[in-house]
């Protein structure tokens, strides 16, 4: 009797059947999910093509509500403008500077802050006469030129220190004193040999 | 004597205009050799004329530790020891601060106070004022350095200055140090002269005009720099005399026997050194003998045999006769040497004007060393002070002329006051003059203020009385304890 074992035919069959099965719906599957892919790939990017275009509509809105917001403040400004010049601040930076002073009040009381109508009505004739033109004031003295330091010597140019009280004899001194000096000094130098 | 070609020029001596105030120059040259320590020379020539020529070199040593002139100047020239106060009627208190700060950081006060050595040592002193990069600058030029002139107007002081220097110049590629003369002269206001010229012998037209080259340009006529209260051109240097009222400049030879004192007490002192070195002890010999032992020693042949306590010398006889033993007495006696010697200095300080009460007496040393009294420093100090006071306030208003130019300031360029130290009086003294002042007082000859005044010689009697509202006002609100009262 052999030692081999043995698998019966039926049973055999059977399972080449089950693999055989098996492969055509991996095969299936694989092309399902290739399509699938292909499907999802697609979506993406029309899903990107979609986000641009509703981000660009976002900068769209933002640059809408900014020109929103300036035709505000451009016609907030205008009505400030035109108030003022109906009380009579013909001064384009008098104008701005009672803007600017506006602004600053805003800053500084937050909600509380007064409408520039309200602001301007409190504040017209404080700021009308603070910033009228007082009396000419008197033209700053002219600084007199202060006159130039006047050139001084180079007393000490290339000095050297005063050097001690030479001897009446220094070595050397005759030996080599030209002819010209020993003609023109000679009586004083035998003079101080008679000592 | 001129362009001496000797390469050392730091020992020449230094060429200036007009040969006949060379004596005059010489003189105070040698002053100022003994005063600052450069005078061996000056001492090897007078032992050589005191003593024959073979003593003179037997002596080898020379003493310089004794200079009279030197140690009587230091103790005289006390006047700038502590600052003086710089004042203005017209300035209000501190209004001079920046003035005094200016003159402190220029030195001034230590400048002047080596001038004043120079001055009481060689009569005659100069200080020169000058605007440097760093501002103010003070400088002591001595006598002998200069050649000066005056206007018969006023013949003490100098309207033309001839100052030696030495500068280093550029000749040829090559910088050397050459002897320049800075020649300023006032005598004609309307054209002031301020030139350095190379020297060509004794004669300043001769000279090479190198005024461009050192100063920077014509500083002559309309661009003469020293100009006092903006209309008065003025010579940038002072000229201090020891004695006021003199009709010259230079009274360079009066107290030269001090200089003739100094040079023989130090040629006596280098003899005593060489009698204490080889005649203060006996001679000993031996007549027809010879000492067992005796070694020759050294190339002088000295013979000399070892002793102490406990040997015993062996004599042997020559000749086989009887041997004789010697000794000389010391061949000077080096104390009464010295005592000659310090008889001989006091009598030249008498004949100085100085008298042996002028002097300290405190035990053997006061034989010894020159000390001065208070008092007598206060007296001659006293009779220098107007000379000085007068210099000092030329001084100052130099600098502050050149300090309004310069700097900006406006400063008087005249009337400055100035107040100097006194020297303490010592216990005997303030005894002797606190019984004076009381006499007085008792006597009805002096009144408070005096003996204010007296204390305080600088002041003015307004100055005096207000010091004494002060002090009553003072005693009124703080009332001393032990029942002083303000009264």
């Amino acid at each position: 009797m052999s030692d081999v074992p043995m698998i019966p035919e039926e049973r055999f069959k059977a399972e080449v059947e089950k693999r055989k099965a098996a492969e055509a719906q991996r095969k299936t599957l694989t092309e399902q999910l290739a399509e699938l892919q292909a499907s999802i790939k697609a979506t993406t990017k029309e899903r990107d093509q979609f986000a641009a275009q509703v981000e660009g509509i976002g900068d769209l809105r933002a640059e809408l509500d900014k020109a929103r917001t300036d035709l505000t403040n451009s016609n907030s400004t205008s009505t400030a403008h035109i108030s003022m010049l109906e009380a009579g601040v013909t001064k384009g930076s008098v104008r701005d500077f009672a803007l600017f002073q506006h602004q600053q009040h805003v800053k500084a009381e937050g909600d509380k802050a007064q409408a520039w109508g309200d602001w301007w009505e409190a504040n017209r004739e404080g700021m009308i006469a603070d910033l009228a033109p007082g009396q000419a004031t008197a033209p700053a003295p002219e600084v007199a030129a202060q006159p130039a330091a006047p050139a001084q010597p180079m007393a000490n140019n290339g000095a050297q220190p005063t050097p001690p009280a030479p001897q009446t004899y220094t070595p050397g001194q005759y030996a080599q004193m030209s002819a010209a000096d020993w003609s023109a000094q000679k009586a004083d130098i035998l003079a101080s040999l008679k000592y | 004597m001129n362009n001496l070609t000797d390469p050392r020029i730091q020992q020449q001596r230094p060429p200036l205009p007009d040969p006949g105030d060379e004596a005059r120059r010489e003189h105070s040259r040698q002053r100022r050799r003994i005063l600052e320590g450069w005078w061996r020379q000056d001492l090897d020539d007078r032992i050589g004329s005191f003593f024959s020529q073979d003593t003179a070199a037997r002596l080898g040593f020379r003493d310089l530790s004794r200079n009279p002139l030197r140690a009587l100047v230091d103790q005289l020239s006390k006047l700038y020891a502590e600052a003086p106060t710089v004042e203005h009627q017209a300035v209000a208190e501190g209004g001079l601060d920046d003035f005094r700060q200016q003159l402190r950081a220029a030195e001034l006060w230590s400048v002047l106070g080596r001038n004043q050595r120079q001055v009481v040592g060689m009569r005659e002193g100069l200080v020169r004022v000058a605007w440097t990069d760093s501002g103010l600058q003070f400088r002591v030029v001595p006598s002998d350095m200069v050649w000066a002139s005056a206007t018969p107007d006023r013949p003490a002081d100098p309207a033309v200055v001839v100052e030696a220097r030495i500068r280093t110049l550029e000749r040829n590629g090559k910088r050397e140090a050459r002897w320049t003369w800075d020649v300023l002269d006032v005598r004609d206001p309307q054209e002031p002269s301020y030139k350095v010229i190379e020297p060509n012998g004794p004669d300043p037209s001769k000279g090479t005009d190198i005024s461009a080259e050192v100063l920077g340009g014509s500083f002559s006529g309309g661009e003469y720099p020293y100009i006092l209260g903006g209309t008065d051109p003025t010579l940038p240097f002072v000229l201090y005399h020891a004695e006021g009222g003199g009709s010259g400049l230079w009274d360079a030879f009066t107290g030269a026997e001090m200089v003739d004192l100094t040079l023989t007490v130090a040629a006596l002192n280098s003899f005593l050194c060489y009698a204490i070195r080889d005649a203060s002890h006996p001679i000993r010999g031996l007549s027809g003998g010879s000492i067992r032992g005796v070694n020759v020693k050294g190339q002088s042949a000295r013979r000399e045999v070892p002793n102490d306590p406990t040997s015993m010398l062996m004599i042997d006889s020559d000749t086989g006769g009887p041997v004789q033993a010697l000794q000389w007495a010391a061949g000077c006696d080096p104390e009464r040497l010295q005592m000659a010697i310090q008889s001989y200095e006091h009598g030249g300080l008498i004949a100085a004007g100085i008298s042996p009460a002028d002097l300290q007496q405190s035990g053997q040393a006061s034989g010894y060393a020159i000390s001065l009294k208070r008092e007598f420093i206060r007296e001659r100090t006293r009779a220098m002070m107007p000379q000085f006071e007068d210099g000092d306030r030329r001084v100052l208003a130099l600098a502050a002329s050149l300090s309004n130019a310069m700097a900006g300031t406006s400063l008087p360029e005249d009337g400055y006051n100035l107040r100097y130290s006194q020297i303490a009086l010592t216990t005997e003294e303030r005894k002797a003059r606190l019984e004076e002042a009381q006499a007085g007082i008792a006597l009805g000859t002096r009144s408070i203020v005096d003996v204010i005044l007296a204390e305080n010689p600088g002041w003015t009697r307004e100055e005096a009385a207000s010091y004494l509202e002060r002090v009553r006002q003072e005693r009124a609100l703080y009332p001393a304890a032990g029942g002083v009262t303000s009264e």
